[in-house]
């Protein structure tokens, strides 16, 4: 297996006020091409800053991050955004899809930017909203705005895709659903990175990460993850 | 506690308080600007007029004898009355200059305002009071001595005073000038006792200025002296005296304006208001639930979001009194007061300034409880949940059909989004629709004058110079004229035409006069080379000895067409003369009737014209025997540019004004657009939208609002400007506003320009959003 994921002494720190707040604290981590990748730890714990680092949302203070074995931690502005546009697919807590786009025009709107990029069509088919193309966000239920935000990710055909607490949003037989389109991807070859308070998370990921206070606290490989419907949510 | 947020909220977000304070200030600044020099013009002149003692009255002849004045005064509703004879002289040693020297013997009535020197002595035997605007652009001061020609006298006397008269306010040399240049043109005062004594006892007086007790009685007065006196050929009153005529007219012309741009800037107030409330209480809905939930009372929160506006409106309503008055009624009664001579003439604030102030006050307030009142009455356990955005679909089902479906995706968003916030893209391109109102409204003007003067300068007076023949000319001496200036000739009758259809108007319930007669002028030509006649499209026409032409505005007036035969006479004459009007023409300068020298024998008339003309340049300076003044293109041209320079000013300010207030408008359309979109555009950002990318989407935007507004903006700057030319214009005008195709693109130009700048300027923010703190935030 190729590593998808490679990060070493990677430090965040952030200057409010004069006061300098350690939020990733020189953290180290390998993880492999096709896993479902779980993230836990509380409030604080710095999940979220290592999702903006991978995704190249933010820089890191200090270390290196090395995405397919590219060093993305150097980075400029433009070249970040077409790291992001050829290779990170993200869905948020509260799917961030355009409410004046129409469901197939939120996906077509990564079409210009990826080389690999999928049909739009096809990619809202394979979350199952192949009837829904021209109905407006707001005509749609929160998991199918979440399956929306799926479709747009996996549109760009990327080698990671990025997911923070994308089932916080939802009721539990919704959730179920998205993270078996999550779990779906990986099957693909894909990378998933889910980052959540919720350590039932932790049953069905192939690499369980834990944080706390900035550093990595455990790194856990299952080798035997639960089908998500044997879950009890 | 509420007050400290109230000036931290407006210090956070000071562009959207700020346009709305300067729509208030502006709105109030230009009705209270306008209004102060407006009024200021109007109280000012009945001051004048009152102290001064403008006569209510003008009697013509052809010269009154002492008897005849005292016939006057016996009249029980005469006050005074004095005689005058009113000259156009040349002043020894001023090139091109003509002063209209005034022979009295009293100055009871048009009484003096002195400046400086002494008051009129009508013994004075070499004391000449003289008209203090055209001694200050002579640099003439008192003492100096100045000598003056009229025909065969010469009279030689010192500068006793310097003065303004009140029948002088509008001062013009003739009718061909409509702009007074103080340089070219005077009048000055002098007694009969200084004019040469072997003349003294033949002056003729073909004026008396008469004072009436009251001025409501001027029919039954007028009526009773011409019957006392044979030799009055005409009686004219204020309405029909040019100066009087003339500032009353400009008077008026500040109230056409005043409103059109006062409602503009309270309607953009109005949308600001509108959009930047209802933006500010959203963002601040859970704070007023957790008032709320703390107990304070509805009435107490609506009172602190409706305070807002409301302190700030008080201070720009203030403020814009202050600075409207000050500012805009300063520069408008100074600038005025370059062509008027008005004495003490000062800035009024009246009620109705404060009243419309206060009207703006209330409406912003107003307007921003209902913005708010939906959010504000919210019970505090909604308030304090996160509100749902609610996006309507059907706004923009348009935009899913026809050629909309051809669009990128990125102009459907930004249709869409403008669908969204139809609140402040309406402000916006009010707002940007008003500047390019503006651009086009200033130099619309502009253009429009200089297409009248072009008309009226180059294409109908054709000649260089004319001289204006003295009614003392003998027949030999005019011919002699003719041979040195040629053969082309005017005479200029005033008329009295018998109301054509006496059933209509006011005449109609008169059964005494029947027959109501209007005055009017009847222009003879024997000038067909000098003097040229335009028809409707301006194409020229050649009258005929057949008939009358009469202007098109008259013929409306008169109710007189093509065909029609009205009788007529010359102003105090017997005989009356039946003509057929062949022809309409058009003058931008005098509404009257024309005919031929022709046609004017034709029917029994002899021709004895007023006016010579020639192709040449004539020399002002020696004016020949017979001719009382010589004016030359060249001079008229002096005062027109001088005019235009003077207009220019007030284009530039106009210009400037409109840039500030575009500048002003795209900045706060732009913040507010771009706070509305943060966190899509963090989101394109994080879908790996580079952010030249997305400053070319947020632009996008500012552009077809942009494009709207001056599409929209063009032709209502033409609008205003031919509604501005239409009000303004006194009848005697016949011009509607013309603007250059050029002038259109310049104005399209600049506002695209200064709006490119101020988007540019704006979507440079993109490159700072922070993707991280943006989703957070809106999550």
């Amino acid at each position: 297996m190729n590593t998808a994921l490679s990060l070493r002494s990677v430090s965040k720190i952030y200057s409010t006020g004069g006061h300098a707040f350690k939020a990733l604290d020189k953290v180290d981590l390998d993880i492999e091409e096709g896993k479902l990748v779980v993230i836990l730890g509380p409030s604080g714990a710095g999940k979220s800053t290592l999702l903006n680092l991978v995704g190249g949302m933010d820089v890191p203070s200090e270390g290196t991050i090395r995405v397919n074995g590219t060093d993305i931690s150097t980075y400029s502005e433009n070249e970040l955004a077409d790291y992001r546009a050829g290779n990170i697919g993200f869905i948020f807590q509260f799917y961030n899809i355009l409410p004046t786009l129409t469901v197939l025009e939120n996906v077509n709107l990564v079409a210009d930017l990826s080389k690999n990029a999928v049909d739009g069509r096809s990619a809202l088919e394979a979350v199952g909203l192949g009837e829904h193309l021209d109905k407006f966000p707001n005509q749609l239920s929160g998991g199918e705005q979440q399956r929306v935000s799926i479709a747009r990710a996996i549109a760009k055909n990327p080698a990671l895709l990025l997911c923070d607490e994308p089932t916080g949003a939802l009721d539990s037989a919704t959730g179920v659903t998205i993270l078996k389109l999550l779990k779906e991807q990986t099957q693909r070859g894909k990378t998933v990175i889910i980052v959540t308070h919720n350590t039932l998370f932790a049953e069905i990921a192939d690499v369980v990460v834990r944080l706390k206070n900035g550093r990595i606290k455990s790194v856990t490989n299952v080798e035997k993850p639960m089908r998500i419907d044997d879950v009890e949510w | 506690m509420l007050r400290k947020k109230l000036v931290r909220d407006l210090r956070r977000n000071l562009s959207q308080f700020f346009v709305i304070f300067m729509m208030v200030l502006l709105s109030v600044m230009v009705f209270a600007g306008v209004h102060a020099y407006m009024d200021g013009m109007r109280i000012s002149a009945e001051e004048i007029y009152e102290s001064c003692n403008l006569a209510d009255m003008w009697l013509t002849g052809e010269g009154f004898s002492e008897k005849d004045l005292k016939t006057v005064l016996s009249d029980e509703n005469v006050l005074a009355a004095n005689r005058v004879l009113s000259v156009q002289a040349a002043p020894d040693g001023m090139e091109d200059v003509t002063l209209e020297l005034n022979v009295i013997e009293a100055n009871d009535v048009c009484r003096m305002y002195v400046f400086e020197g002494a008051e009129f002595d009508p013994e004075s035997k070499d004391g000449m009071w003289l008209d203090q605007e055209f001694a200050k652009a002579r640099g003439l001061k008192i003492g100096d001595s100045i000598t003056v020609r009229y025909e065969m006298i010469t009279v030689t006397a010192k500068i006793a005073g310097l003065v303004e008269t009140p029948d002088h306010a509008y001062s013009i040399k003739d009718s061909t000038e409509i702009f007074p240049d103080h340089n070219t043109f005077g009048y000055a005062y002098l007694s009969k006792a200084a004019l040469p004594e072997m003349i003294r006892s033949l002056v003729p007086f073909p004026s008396i200025l008469v004072d009436l007790k009251e001025a409501d009685r001027y029919d039954a007065t007028k009526a009773g002296l011409q019957e006392m006196v044979p030799g009055i050929l005409a009686v004219t009153g204020r309405e029909e005296l040019p100066s009087y005529v003339g500032y009353q007219s400009e008077v008026e012309e500040g109230e056409t304006y005043s409103f059109v741009f006062t409602a503009l800037f309270l309607f953009i107030a109005i949308l600001s208001v509108i959009t930047t409330m209802r933006r500010f209480v959203r963002k601040e809905r859970t704070q007023i639930g957790t008032l709320k939930a703390l107990g304070y009372r509805r009435g107490r929160i609506v009172r602190h979001y409706v305070s807002y506006n409301l302190l700030l409106s008080i201070v720009a309503a203030i403020l814009g009194i202050a600075l409207g008055a000050w500012l805009i009624g300063s520069f408008f009664l100074n600038m005025e007061m370059e062509y008027f001579e008005m004495p003490e003439a000062h800035i009024v604030l009246l009620p109705i300034v404060y009243v419309v102030a206060a009207v703006c006050v209330l409406i912003i307030v107003l307007v921003t409880w209902l913005s708010c009142r939906k959010i504000l009455n919210e019970p505090a356990s909604q308030a304090l949940r996160t509100e749902i955005p609610v996006v309507k679909n059907t706004r923009f089902s348009l935009t899913t059909k026809g050629i909309f479906r051809k669009l990128s995706t990125v102009t459907k968003w930004n249709l869409r989004d403008i669908a969204r916030n139809k609140g402040r893209c309406i402000a916006g391109v009010a707002g940007i629709m008003g500047c390019t109102m503006l651009v086009v409204t200033a130099l619309g003007m502009f253009d429009t004058i200089r297409n009248y003067l072009s008309w009226q300068f180059t294409h109908l007076n054709r000649y260089e110079s004319y001289a204006v023949i003295s009614p003392s000319c003998a027949d030999s001496q005019l011919e002699r004229l003719k041979e040195t200036y040629g053969n082309e000739t005017s005479q200029t009758l005033a008329i009295e035409v018998k109301d054509p259809e006496p059933e209509r108007g006011s005449a109609q319930d008169d059964n005494e006069s029947p027959e109501r007669t209007t005055t009017q002028m009847m222009f003879v030509s024997d000038a067909p080379q000098s003097i040229w006649f335009t028809g409707h499209d301006k194409s020229r026409i050649e009258l005929s000895d057949e008939g009358v032409y009469i202007t098109e505005k008259l013929s409306d007036t008169l109710h007189l067409d093509v065909g029609d035969e009205f009788t007529w006479n010359v102003y105090g004459e017997e005989d009356w003369h039946t003509s057929k009007i062949i022809g309409t023409y058009r003058d931008p300068q005098n509404q009257r009737f024309a005919c031929t020298a022709g046609y004017l024998e034709r029917i029994g008339r002899e021709y004895r014209p007023d006016t010579i003309y020639s192709m040449e340049q004539l020399d002002r300076t020696r004016v020949p025997e017979g001719v009382e003044v010589i004016q030359t293109k060249d001079g008229l041209q002096k005062g027109v540019e001088s005019m235009l320079s003077r207009m220019t000013s007030i284009i530039y300010l106009f210009i400037g004004f409109a840039a500030l207030l575009a500048v002003v408008i795209l900045y706060n359309l732009g913040i507010l657009s771009f706070s509305e979109k943060q966190y899509q555009f963090a989101t394109l950002k994080v879908l790996g939208y580079r952010t030249r990318a997305l400053r070319k989407i947020f632009n996008q935007q500012g552009r077809i609002l942009t494009y709207l507004s001056i599409l929209l903006g063009l032709p209502a700057g033409w609008w205003i400007t031919s509604y501005i030319f239409e009000a303004a214009l006194g009848d005697n005008y016949d011009f509607q506003a013309y603007i250059r195709p050029v002038t259109y693109v310049i104005a399209g130009i600049g506002i695209f320009a200064v709006s490119v700048l101020v988007n540019d300027l704006m979507s440079r923010k993109i490159s700072r959003i922070d993707m991280v703190s943006s989703l957070k935030a809106n999550e």
